[in-house]
């Protein structure tokens, strides 16, 4: 049996890595290409939605960026994920660095005018669908409260 | 949190992952970040914690890190015009990334390649870091961790030893802490404390709890808080207070099930009803060498109540747990208190006898619990940490070989173009890979044999339960393989360097991997070597002692004899409860298998307590000037038959020995040869000192017994005064009961019968109960299982350490023929050469054999010498051995000669079946 199964992934493991490969490849691709255009009230990526969310609040270093979201929505982003998306949403103007909260050490990042476009866009878009969930009676009454 | 920084350091590194840009922008944000989260997952998952950290970078760091390259591809694409110039002038980013996953890739491929190689490495590695980290794990929960109360490091326990009386600590008496309290300024607080076994009426069978009779202040002091109602408070300390406990969580999960609201309610504690005033958080609460079950004022026991027990200054039950006042050391709060003693002992000249030798001393509390423990435990660290040290040799050695079997490899790839950085950060990889692996393997074995160390440390301390793997073991276990596979690495100095040129000429067909590297590894396997021999001798030195003390005559004659004790937590007056025991031995008599049935003060092997003893023979020379040891145990006519005791002279007790007839006692040889020589003591009289220094009455010897060892295999030469139980009855009655002159009770009841255990224990119980439905009746145990008991800690130090040093001599014994396989593999030629030209088959083999008999010899020498110094160390776990013991020296040498000269015996016969035309063939 188990000979067998490695005698197949020899034979197909390859092909089959290879499209696996290029379909994950697609996939990435065509989120990238949403989040770089989120200026254009395309849907936001849920880890750019949710850091945009936390600075409504006000500014926030990375760690209380991660702490919100987590709290919010049980979403675990590590370091490389939020800065990455931080590095993104900084060069497409939708982040900026604090200047007046940068009295401690840390660097504190703040949303920009744009920023909060974006985030009220995505929100009526949100709501929007959970609107057309609820009238679908997707959602029980008790959550829908 | 050294762990911590650990984290830091090691994730400073992991963000070279990163493309250099997205790194110079954001990395010092990260490591913040992480820091944060890592503190954040330690607090809430405890020992998971960094493992729970850790998963999570990985999970962040597979989808970001590509995602970050593609970005950086990307923006160098869209801004730098030509991306193939850039990365002419540095190493792209996205470059050093691919070469990273290929460089593992290779190391897979190639370790996959010699995968015997990579399971001796993993495993040889995983065991030594895996028996160390459990031994650390022990040791860091027992020896290291501070104990679980506030000011742990500024708590005492406060001893008075009566040393010229063998008493390690006579403890306090009411009116001494008293007087402590009031006169010391460098101790703010103190706490009584008394151990006394209460028997719980009406919940359930009638059952022993241990209980902890404290002051008030045991609470603050320690900082222990109720789970539900309130712990003790100073109103609770007088002697008008009504009796209240609180229960520890333990003990009320266990009997209580739990329930909140038995918080008020009256629970019958042997004769008095008392309050439960509190549930105690989960927690360890030890207070000596037992772990109470609950915790009581001093009203909730009459004894403690009593004019004798407040009175009196030589009275002496009370330990004492202290506290440091702010600004006092421990020296200075031993000068005081050793000042304050000296005062009262001038004071007080009849409460402190000269001859008992009375001092007082206060030591860090944490010292004093693990003091028992303290010196097996590190002995064990020492013993895996030569493991370790074993294992990492052979590793060495491995990968030594492995390097010189590639050495064409290698040097192909560098002839190519490879840098000597680049094939360096190969084998960087492949250790890495191999020593994570085996780190991983390693907690996987220490995970395994967490339980059993446990149940070991059990033996030796109360603080067993707070042994576990913590995260400090993990960092432990993560820097050691870090550290092995960089050590690898980068010590043998890579050894083809210049020399690249010449093996490609030789193309790998070379006589020998080169002088010092051959040189280099048989130091490694003559170190490997002995060290296993010393390990073996000490596994060697307790397994000799183990066999003494099973060989040792206990006295006691084997067969089923089960002893239960039923400890006298009653209201009978002492006539009725000696006709309890009386009675029951009767009925027991004649149960089916039955053959004899007796009780006693002590089981065998159980007494405690041997104390000085000072004895005067009537009519003999003066009182003796030495005082042995000696104790005394009160039993019924028919101990001896039951435990088997051989009867020298004389008769054992009888009907006729009643309270008010001629007090008769019999002893034992020791005692007997040691104060009557040659003499019949039978017939003649003897008495002794009480404790408090006033002779007893004269006693008739109307017996010897054999010697029996009553306080422990190991115990020899006890001196054992036996009292009739029928004349031990307290005049004044009380609730003491049957007691001599020990003043303990007689409560354990002892049956020799040829049936079986369970039902006979059944029977004694119900009718014990028949008379006494309030007595407990519990510690069910046969003298077999005694014996088992009593010498359990030695078997299990005799197995821990020869499973190591067992382990040790196979991994030793592999490493030597794993050089001499190799030797001979690349002497191929030369061998075939040499039997081409008419060499005897017999001399190739001696020629390898020599190698090997060189190799062990050395090691015996080396191993020889370092063992006589080592095993000194092991002298206090030894029994009748010594540590240069002959026997044991020249028979573990013996072994391990021959294990090593067989593991020779395989290479050196591979060598003469070597046939010349395809040695030959190899050029």
């Amino acid at each position: 049996m188990a000979v067998k199964l490695v005698l197949t992934y020899y034979v197909y493991g390859n092909t089959v890595s290879v499209i696996t490969f290029r379909v994950c490849r697609l996939i990435r691709e065509s989120r990238m290409t949403i989040s770089n255009t989120a200026l254009d009230s395309q849907p936001l990526t849920p880890v750019v939605f949710h850091v945009l969310l936390a600075m409504e609040e006000g500014a926030k270093h990375g760690y209380a960026i991660m702490q919100h979201a987590e709290e919010t929505s049980g979403l675990r982003m590590g370091p490389g994920t939020v800065y990455g998306a931080i590095q993104r949403m900084e060069d497409g103007g939708l982040v900026r660095e604090s200047k007046e909260a940068a009295a401690g050490r840390r660097k504190v990042y703040e949303m920009t005018e744009s920023g909060h476009e974006a985030l009220r866009a995505e929100a009526s878009r949100l709501d929007r669908l959970a609107r057309l969930a609820r009238e679908l009676d997707l959602v029980p009454e008790a959550d829908a409260l | 949190m050294i762990h911590a920084s650990v984290s830091r350091t090691l994730y400073r590194a992991f963000l070279r992952l990163y493309p250099d840009s997205f790194r110079s922008r954001f990395k010092e944000q990260m490591i913040e970040d992480f820091v944060d989260l890592y503190q954040d997952r330690c607090r809430k998952r405890g020992v998971l914690g960094p493992l729970v950290a850790w998963g999570e970078i990985m999970m962040d760091a597979v989808r970001s890190v590509p995602e970050q390259h593609r970005a950086q591809r990307m923006a160098s694409g869209a801004h730098g015009g030509s991306g193939s110039n850039r990365r002419l002038d540095s190493e792209g980013e996205g470059e050093r990334m691919s070469k990273l996953v290929a460089e593992v890739r290779y190391a897979f491929r190639s370790l996959y390649k010699s995968r015997s190689y990579a399971a001796a490495f993993v495993v040889t590695l995983g065991l030594g870091i895996g028996v160390n980290t459990a031994i650390f794990s022990v040791i860091n929960g027992v020896l290291l961790k501070p104990l679980p109360y506030q000011d742990a490091d500024r708590l005492m326990f406060v001893q008075q030893p009566a040393n010229r009386a063998g008493a390690f600590n006579a403890s306090f008496s009411f009116i001494e802490v008293d007087d402590y309290r009031e006169t010391s300024r460098t101790i703010d607080e103190f706490v009584e404390f008394g151990d006394w076994d209460f028997s719980v009426i009406g919940r359930g069978d009638p059952h022993r709890v241990v209980g902890g009779l404290v002051t008030a202040n045991y609470f603050d002091v320690l900082g222990i808080q109720p789970l539900y109602g309130r712990t003790l408070l100073p109103s609770d300390d007088g002697a008008e207070a009504p009796p209240v406990m609180v229960l520890t969580y333990d003990y009320w999960t266990r009997m209580f099930g739990a329930d909140p609201d038995v918080v008020g309610q009256t629970v019958k504690l042997t004769t008095k009803s008392v309050e439960v005033v509190g549930v105690l958080e989960p927690g360890s609460h030890y207070t000596g060498r037992r772990k109470p079950d609950v915790f009581s004022n001093y009203t909730t026991n009459d004894h403690y109540t009593g004019a004798a027990m407040r009175d009196a200054r030589n009275h002496r039950m009370t330990d004492i747990f202290a506290r440091l006042a702010p600004g006092a050391t421990f020296e200075t709060a031993q000068a005081e208190l050793t000042q304050i003693n000296g005062r009262l002992q001038n004071e007080f000249r009849d409460a402190y006898p000269e001859v008992f030798g009375f001092e007082i001393t206060a030591r860090p509390w944490q010292e004093v619990l693990t003091e028992s423990a303290r010196p097996t435990f590190l002995i064990m660290m020492g013993t895996v940490l030569m493991v370790l040290l074993l294992a990492c040799a052979n590793v060495a050695n491995l990968s030594l070989t492995r390097l010189i079997q590639r050495e064409r490899e290698l040097a192909i790839r560098a002839a190519l173009g490879a840098g000597l950085k680049r094939i360096r950060r190969q084998l960087f990889t492949e250790n890495l890979i191999l020593a994570l692996a085996g780190a991983g393997f390693g907690l996987v074995v220490a995970f395994a044999g967490l339980d059993l160390l446990v149940s070991y440390a059990n033996r030796f301390t109360v603080r067993s339960e707070e042994i576990g793997l913590d995260a400090a073991v993990l960092a432990f276990t993560l820097v050691v393989g870090i550290g092995i596979a960089m050590l690898l690495a980068w010590a043998p100095s890579l050894p083809f360097t210049s020399e690249v040129g010449m093996s490609l000429n030789h193309s790998g067909g070379r006589a020998t991997g080169g002088l010092s590297r051959r040189q280099l590894q048989r130091v490694l396997v003559v170190s490997q070597l002995a060290l296993s021999f010393t390990l073996l001798i000490g596994a060697g030195l307790l397994v000799r002692s183990l066999f003494r003390l099973q060989g040792v005559d206990s006295g006691f004659e084997q067969g089923t004899v089960v002893t239960v004790q039923s400890p006298n937590f009653t209201s009978l007056t002492a006539q009725e409860q000696q006709t309890l025991f009386d009675g029951t031995a009767i009925r027991m008599r004649s149960y089916p298998g039955v053959q004899s049935a007796a009780y006693a003060t002590w089981a065998p092997l159980q007494a405690v307590a041997p104390a000085a003893l000072t004895i005067e023979v009537e009519g003999g020379d003066e009182v003796q000037a030495s005082t042995p040891v000696g104790l005394f145990n009160t039993v019924s006519s028919d101990y001896f038959r039951t435990v088997g005791a051989t009867l020298l002279r004389g008769r054992s007790f009888d009907r006729d020995d009643a309270p008010e007839a001629d007090s008769v006692v019999i002893v034992n040889e020791s005692l007997a040869s040691a104060y009557f020589g040659s003499e019949n003591p039978v017939g003649r009289r003897l008495r002794w000192q009480n404790a408090r220094g006033t002779w007893q009455p004269w006693q008739r010897v109307v017996g010897v017994v054999a010697n029996t060892r009553d306080a422990g295999i190991a115990q020899a030469g006890i001196h054992v005064i036996y009292q009739a139980t029928s004349q031990a009855v307290l005049r004044r009655g009380g609730i003491a009961g049957v007691t001599g002159g020990g003043g303990f009770p007689a409560n354990t009841m002892l049956v020799r019968t040829t049936g079986q255990i369970g039902p006979v224990v059944r029977q004694l119980t119900d009718v014990i109960h028949e008379t006494d439905p309030e007595r407990p009746v519990d510690n069910a145990i046969t003298l077999d299982e005694l014996m088992r008991e009593d010498i359990a800690p030695q078997r299990l130090n005799a197995t821990l350490f020869s499973t190591f040093a067992i382990l040790a001599l196979l991994v030793a014994a592999v490493g030597v023929l794993g050089v001499l396989a190799f030797s001979v593999t690349q002497r191929t030629r030369e061998f075939g050469v040499r039997l081409a030209l008419g060499a005897e088959e017999g001399q190739v083999l001696r020629m390898v054999m020599g190698e090997g008999v060189r190799l062990v010899l050395s090691a015996l020498l080396i191993g020889g010498v370092a063992s006589i110094g080592l095993s000194r160390l092991l002298s206090g776990l030894l029994f009748e051995i010594e540590p240069t013991d002959p026997v044991t020296f020249v028979s573990v040498g013996a072994v391990l000669a021959a294990v090593a000269l067989l593991a020779a015996f395989v290479p050196a016969r591979r060598a003469t079946r070597v046939d010349p035309i395809d040695a030959l063939r190899v050029e």
